[in-house]
């Protein structure tokens, strides 16, 4: 058996949660050959961080662990022990590129001799707030990318606490931004044989996303804020209440006003005043209190799908059961189900893209803790004795 | 969209005090942006295009994997939960004393919590040692339970001091804490600036009165092929015949009749591109939707970035 399969990049991840992990996922969904480093007896954090199935707690079936990493392989390696990492360099001398978020700075600290790192490795480092600079040291989770990267204070009512997103977007955001980075950065490698470093910084990817508010200050002064109690619906695209649940007005994307009064029938949306942006703009309390009992008579899916023949902008705001039970992504086969040998068949996202020449489906569940740390390790030359030696002293 | 937002109240959209902000648009580009270069890899190796079809729905829903699982694996159904956190205790964004402006009172740390040592720390800093003795916040289940209590003790002491000191002090300590930016403190971040986030870019000359403005670097830092603004946005149709006569062939005859007839323009049909008053500062400063501006917003960008580059537009060589 050869160390690297296939023709595609060749990826060692190293680090632990969400953001390299998900990188070097969706490399591997285009066909990369991905190692996945994990720290000996505990494994990745998500494998203790669920949701499980069954909602039991097992470092094998964690959902999040299953899903960020499918179509990879696992080795167990203490790469901060000088034995794990001088394994690592033997491992990285074959490899396109290095995947990590170890902590600002942790990498360059590794006890690896650096100069023997191949020439053409691609070295990608995902950080909170990125490799150096004032806070570069800093402790910080998903909150403090949303509230560094001016995404927290413009979300929520100005009368309560600024709000970061729900779950972990800014840790996916990062991992996204770090695969773009490291096809680039390969690709010209493969073309050069030189490779280079990618920093990555979390406060900078949210701060990215929030482009259109910070783009407000810098050509008008304007300073974004979070809504204010008075703050109308409809005129202003918030979400409003349907009999079910809440559909999304895109009001900037209406086209006819008048067709809009039709839909609802409410004839007095169609009068002079409101005829205007400006006009409704200035009474869009009025507009609130007319639409509102329309829309709360019927239910979201109603409403976005009448809307929509009416051509209005309507979505409804889904929640994680209404995507489980859509049409629209069970038709493009947004959903897989990974055969998993102790979890059992599991249903979860693919891959993002629809891409012709590639299946949405994995071609192999995510590895058991350590699952190929002996085939991996045999092939670069360690013993079986050595082998029980690196596990006895917890390297492996 | 369904995630965001308070426990007690509709779901949140950012931005919605101000044009709004959406939020799947930077997403969406990020998925583009690799699904392109994924895409151009495989045909590198195998010498196979393909087409690629990215929909924003599937791009959003593909950023919320906890949720999908905890239905797929459950059949739970996760709601909006404000800044609070499965397993970190206490977390959220706390009032802290005023900033300069109208908006005084809108100051804020972001904390966060991931361990029973990490809260010695910050019950330490907040001169109530005792809190960490206390059964109600003594293990993470328990501070879990008790957050509304926590939050109102933490808010009472972050109140007398600044969101910077905060900062400092609680990451001096081991406690992760950061100060809630503005879009306006963004622009003056210190770490920011310090990693070179931002360049100048000059209008062109077509233009003059746009004069210099900040803008945004990509978000990655590459160290031997860094990312620079190579051109500014084009002005309508400015390349039009560049590309019809260097790519197709076409000569100065044909782009002529073609402008005659239509298909090509040099000019916006009139009307085509201003938008409706409601997107107009002072209209949407008077309707309270933007409560804040700073007229001097420039001198203060042209100083914290030193001088604007000079010389060709749009060279993005000057760091702010």
């Amino acid at each position: 058996m050869d160390l690297w399969r296939g023709d595609g990049l060749r990826v060692v991840e190293l680090g632990s949660g969400i953001s390299a992990a998900y990188a070097a996922r969706l490399l591997a969904d285009f066909g990369a050959d991905v190692i996945k480093v994990e720290q000996p007896a505990t494994g990745d954090e998500t494998r203790r961080s669920g949701p499980f199935v069954d909602a039991v707690p097992n470092p094998e079936t964690s959902g999040m662990f299953l899903y960020l990493n499918f179509n990879k392989r696992s080795l167990t390696l203490d790469v901060t022990t000088t034995a794990g990492a001088e394994l690592l360099g033997r491992l990285l001398m074959g490899a396109d590129l290095a995947i990590e978020n170890l902590g600002a700075g942790r990498f360059d600290a590794l006890p690896l001799p650096l100069d023997m790192l191949p020439e053409h490795l691609v070295v990608c480092s995902i950080s909170a707030y990125g490799q150096d600079g004032p806070r570069a040291g800093y402790l910080a989770s998903e909150i403090s990318a949303y509230a560094s990267g001016g995404m927290a204070y413009i979300t929520g009512d100005c009368d309560r606490e600024p709000l970061k997103h729900g779950l972990s977007q800014a840790a996916h955001l990062a991992g996204v931004n770090a695969a773009s980075a490291s096809l680039a950065a390969a690709m010209l490698a493969r073309r050069t044989g030189i490779g280079q470093r990618i920093d990555i910084s979390e406060q900078e990817t949210i701060a990215q996303t929030a482009f259109p508010a910070l783009n407000l200050y810098a050509y008008t002064g304007a300073v974004m804020t979070r809504a204010s109690a008075g703050t109308t619906s409809l005129v202003s695209s918030s979400p409003m209440r349907t009999a079910d649940g809440y559909i999304m007005p895109s009001y900037a994307g209406f086209g006819e006003w008048e067709a809009f009064a039709a839909f609802l029938e409410i004839p007095e949306l169609a009068e002079e005043r409101f005829l205007t942006p400006a006009g409704r703009l200035r009474h869009g309390e009025e507009i609130d209190r007319l639409v509102e009992p329309k829309f709360a008579a019927m239910t979201k899916r109603e409403l976005f799908h009448t809307g929509q023949e009416w051509r209005f902008t309507f979505t409804a705001v889904q929640s994680a059961a209404d995507l489980d039970a859509c049409p629209q992504l069970e038709s493009r086969g947004f959903f897989i189900e990974q055969d998993h040998p102790v979890a059992g068949r599991v249903r979860m996202p693919g891959m993002v893209p629809f891409a012709s020449a590639v299946s949405r489906s994995p071609v192999a569940p995510a590895p058991l803790l350590g699952q190929h740390t002996t085939a991996i390790l045999a092939e670069l030359d360690v013993s079986d004795d050595d082998l029980v030696q690196l596990v006895a002293v917890g390297v492996a | 969209m369904h995630l965001t937002g308070y426990p007690d109240g509709p779901p949140v959209r950012a931005g919605a005090g101000g044009l709004g902000v959406a939020f799947t648009d930077a997403a969406g580009a990020f998925f583009g942006t690799y699904s392109i270069l994924a895409a151009l890899e495989y045909r590198e190796r195998t010498g196979m295009g393909q087409w690629l079809d990215l929909s924003h729905y599937e791009a959003g829903a593909a950023t919320i994997p906890e949720a999908l699982l905890d239905f797929s694996l459950n059949r739970y159904d996760q709601g909006r939960r404000a800044n609070r956190h499965p397993w970190r205790a206490p977390q959220g964004c706390y009032p802290c004393a005023g900033r300069d402006g109208p908006m005084q009172d809108d100051a804020w740390v972001a904390i966060s919590v991931a361990s029973d040592a990490g809260f010695r720390a910050l019950a330490e800093q907040m001169g109530m040692p005792a809190l960490s003795h206390d059964e109600r916040f003594a293990t993470m289940t328990a501070r879990r339970r008790h957050h509304d209590a926590l939050d109102e003790l933490i808010s009472s002491w972050t109140m007398q001091r600044l969101a910077v000191s905060i900062e400092r002090d609680l990451q001096a300590h081991g406690v992760e804490a950061v100060a809630v930016a503005t879009p306006r403190d963004v622009w003056f971040d210190p770490q920011l600036r310090h990693r070179g986030f931002f360049e100048t870019v000059l209008a062109p000359a077509s233009a003059p009165e746009i004069g210099s403005r900040p803008h945004l670097r990509p978000g990655w830092r590459m160290s031997s092929t860094p990312a620079a603004t190579r051109r500014l946005a084009p002005l309508f149709g400015e390349h039009t015949r560049e590309v019809l006569i260097s790519c197709l062939g076409l000569n100065e005859a044909a782009c002529d009749t073609l402008e005659a007839e239509g298909v090509i323009a040099r000019e916006p049909a009139p009307g085509i591109i201003a938008r409706p008053g409601p997107m107009d500062l002072p209209v949407l400063l008077r309707s309270q939707r933007l409560r804040e501006a700073d007229p001097d917003y420039r001198r203060k960008l042209a100083e914290a970035g030193g001088a604007a580059n000079h010389g060709e537009p749009a060279t993005g060589d000057a760091v702010l």
